[in-house]
């Protein structure tokens, strides 16, 4: 998969052209570790010397580069955006090993968000933390927008479940309009969030709340 | 697959992104950050106890073909 997508320049206010594509690579995880990382760490740093802990990431630990094992798998899916030569976000799918916990949908298949992640200069809350303007705007929408449409064209009729971190939870429930289904004590008590083929529907046509 | 070329739904999107994070993953631990050394180790043990089953967790899911632990018990 390799398609134009278009995301908002956050400097002219414009559109502009970036590419949504599937072939990720060990080379994108290490761009990640390379220039994503230490752009998080610093932001954090700014964060907790002001008191802001609340505003503080709950991922700043990762490290993709840790699931190269994982580009291997027909069960796991990773779809990347790029502009300007460099990644803009990324996220990984799988499409066995949860069902639906929604009741109207409970038992049916889905795709579930395993990681997602948008580069720390399009994320605004980051950014002021650095006292910087952000890039792009659009990258974490632009990839949740490819996952409901590969569900859709997977057969699963637009059915995506995630484990939100509590600093994302009010974008999936309230912005994208996922039904929230429990917290998952076998799961660090994250939320279950779900999408049923219709909530994606209202997601994709521009309703949310 | 066919992306939207909506400009007022990336739009509106755009600013609800903007008021949150998105990012989706394990829970972050405080102490990840400062142990070098937990890196390798850290999507695994986040948020169960340290000092146990490093690695395991992922290991499990390679073998099985993705199965997570989670699956079946958690969907009560």
């Amino acid at each position: 998969v390799r398609l134009p997508v278009e995301l908002l320049d956050n400097a002219t206010g414009e559109f502009v052209e970036a590419e949504l594509f599937d072939e990720i690579t060990v080379e994108h995880f290490l761009e990640t570790k390379r220039t994503w990382r230490p752009l998080v760490l610093q932001a954090r740093r700014k964060l907790l010397a002001r008191g802001r802990e609340d505003l503080v990431p709950n991922y700043a630990h990762w490290d993709w580069t840790t699931k190269e094992p994982l580009l291997q798998m027909l069960a796991m899916k990773f779809f990347g955006i790029e502009c300007g030569g460099k990644l803009q976000g990324i996220v990984e799918i799988q499409m066995v090993g949860y069902e639906c916990r929604v009741p109207t949908q409970r038992g049916r298949d889905l795709v579930y968000v395993d990681y997602l992640q948008v580069a720390p200069w399009n994320v605004r809350l980051l950014m002021d933390a650095l006292g910087k303007p952000t890039q792009f705007r659009g990258v974490g929408s632009r990839l949740f927008e490819a996952i409901v449409r590969f569900s859709l064209d997977e057969g699963f009729k637009g059915r995506v479940g995630l484990h939100s971190l509590p600093s994302s939870e009010a974008f999936y429930t309230r912005e994208c309009g996922m039904t929230a289904a429990g917290r998952d004590r076998a799961k660090q008590n994250l939320l279950w969030c779900e999408f049923t083929p219709e909530q994606a529907q209202t997601f994709l046509t521009g309703g949310a709340r | 697959m066919k992306m939207s070329n909506d400009r007022e739904w990336l739009r509106k999107r755009a600013e609800q992104e903007d008021r949150h994070f998105v990012s989706l993953g394990v829970l972050t631990s405080p102490l990840e950050e400062d142990h070098p050394k937990a890196e390798q180790s850290e999507l695994s043990t986040v948020g169960r106890k340290r000092g146990r089953g490093f690695g395991r967790i992922d290991a499990d899911r390679k073998r099985s073909g993705q199965q997570p632990k989670t699956s079946k018990r958690s969907q009560s």
